[in-house]
């Protein structure tokens, strides 16, 4: 995927949205601020900076997930507000929809209530959803959510594998956005998303190899819509590991993947190649910022948030449990650390 | 403690008889405990190693899990962990040592380990779940042993106590119990002498 082909359509309906996050980039955390949360000596500190440095901390929060819920439902809040598309809203709100529905599914065959675990983020409510996973009123439930309940469904059934209920969710969910964003008619998202599954593929690919489990997985667990096919993955997966590094030397992840297997050879840990993932897609989003106009800057901004917020987990997490800095630092993109 | 029995030669015949026996079980019981804390020293040995392992290897599973916790919500570790898709039963068996009976785990495993997708997921979940897996075995091997352990110690214990009530109570009992017969028998015979002698005297002084 060449990145010259990239071209930013202006869309002057988002004249006000752009202007408004051009002011909120400014806000994101820089690598000052991450070196604060860092230093921090414990977790009541890194809240009270986390605090001063405008996520939604009171005096009495004792926790680090629901202001970070807090923090992402804002941003989510901020693009539907400011998007144009009703589409773009979708794609971004209905991924805690599937991630519901994972959920609700797993709880309905395990025999639990598992509630707790479900996002109130999504456009659908969760009580909705229960009732249709339960197996009443299916027929009020968005198509893409019934296709990929049902799709979820005849799979754990043939297998009774519980990871068989993620795989045909995920499925639906990228194949839906694939969909979404052909129709919306944006390359640049539209790369965005071909990037992402791509390297969500080769993070799988290299995590099925580590795990020695059965190649046939590699067919059943690879997204679809990426430049990299499930083809691809099969020619090179008896490959050793160094010449895999060379394999992807002609797509635009090759000195990032080359890095990342470096890495996992090395320190025989997923947290290097998974940053250098992140890195290449903050560095993606970072073009948005030559569109004038339109969506693009809305969504990088929405994602880059997203990236912060789990950077900012890292390091609470990291604090609460006195993890070393050093890992918790391997996990940070390399825009922060 | 002398023992309550009537000081007669059949009484002690009886008693050397026992001493002798008691004597041989003695020896048995101790040539038992020995073989017995050979065993379990060095049972202690390798569950000393095999804790430290299983330990080790737990601690890093923690912490793997500890850091996928750091890059995903929640809400995604529960909903990746939820549901195992691995099963494990238990073959519970026995086997003997020194005629202690001890148990034999054997585990049965079904599925696999990782009941999650790949999205969203961390690379340092399959870390921690493959530690788990292999730890697995390793736990159970290790409370087999520490149960076999304890079973023996259990065991050392008692014979331990059956071998100092033999030789700090029963053997020296007897052998005073004996030693007080002998001497009562040879004094009842010595006072049966001297009365036949003195009867002796009587009947030739009146002749």
């Amino acid at each position: 995927m060449d990145l010259s082909e990239i071209t930013f359509k202006d869309d002057t309906r988002y004249a006000y949205a752009v202007g408004r996050v051009r002011a909120l980039e400014t806000k994101l955390f820089t690598r000052a601020d991450f070196s604060r949360l860092l230093e921090a000596a414990d977790f009541p500190q890194a809240l009270r900076l986390l605090a001063e440095l405008g996520y939604p901390v009171s005096e009495e929060i004792r926790e680090y997930e629901p202001v970070l819920e807090a923090e992402q439902r804002a941003a989510l809040i901020l693009l539907d507000n400011l998007s144009e598309d009703d589409g773009l809203v979708e794609i971004f709100r209905r991924r805690y929809d599937y991630h519901n529905l994972k959920v609700l599914l797993k709880g309905k065959h395990s025999g639990q209530e598992l509630k707790r675990a479900t996002m109130d983020l999504g456009l659908v409510s969760v009580d909705d959803l229960a009732e249709a996973v339960m197996g009443e009123e299916v027929g009020e439930l968005p198509e893409t959510l019934a296709r990929a309940m049902a799709g979820a469904e005849a799979a754990f059934a043939e297998s009774n594998a519980p990871q068989e209920l993620d795989v045909a969710v995920d499925k639906e969910q990228y194949d839906f956005m694939s969909q979404v964003l052909r129709r919306l008619e944006n390359s640049f998202l539209q790369t965005w998303l071909i990037w992402e599954v791509d390297l969500q593929n080769i993070k799988t690919f290299l995590r099925l190899r580590w795990l020695d489990e059965n190649v046939k997985l590699l067919e059943r667990d690879m997204l679809p819509g990426g430049s990299l096919g499930t083809g691809f993955f099969r020619e090179i997966r008896e490959e050793p590991l160094d010449v895999l590094a060379q394999t992807f030397t002609m797509t635009p992840y090759g000195k990032a993947v080359a890095e990342g297997i470096s890495q996992l050879k090395a320190k025989k840990s997923f947290a290097s190649l998974e940053r250098i993932c992140d890195d290449l897609l903050i560095q993606f989003l970072k073009r948005s910022r030559e569109a004038s106009f339109g969506a693009e800057p809305v969504i990088a901004y929405l994602l880059l948030k997203e990236f912060e917020i789990r950077a900012v987990r890292a390091v609470l997490v990291g604090k609460l449990n006195d993890l070393p800095k050093e890992k918790i630092r391997e996990r940070l993109p390399s825009e922060y650390v | 403690m002398r023992l309550a029995v009537n000081a007669t030669r059949m009484q002690l015949l009886r008693l050397r008889k026992r001493l002798a026996i008691v004597r041989r079980g003695h020896k048995l019981l101790k040539d038992k405990q020995d073989a017995m804390m050979r065993q379990f020293m060095e049972l202690v040995k390798s569950v000393k190693g095999m804790r430290a392992r299983v330990e080790d290897q737990l601690q890093a599973a923690f912490q793997s899990f500890l850091l996928a916790r750091s890059t995903m919500p929640d809400q995604l570790v529960e909903e990746a962990i939820c549901m195992p898709g691995m099963r494990l039963s238990l073959k519970v068996g026995q086997r003997q040592i020194m005629n202690v009976r001890v148990p034999v785990l054997k585990p049965i495993v079904e599925g696999s380990i990782r009941c999650y997708g790949f999205v969203g997921t961390s690379g340092d979940l399959d870390i921690s779940l493959r530690f788990l897996g292999g730890v697995l075995e390793q736990s159970l091997k290790l409370a087999e042993a520490e149960k076999t352990m304890q079973l023996l110690a259990d065991d050392i214990e008692k014979t331990r106590r059956r071998v100092n009530a033999l030789e700090y109570t029963l053997i020296p009992d007897l052998i005073e119990t004996i030693r007080y017969i002998t001497m009562k028998l040879s004094e009842m015979e010595r006072s049966n002498l001297s009365r036949l002698m003195r009867i002796k005297n009587i009947i030739r002084a009146e002749e």
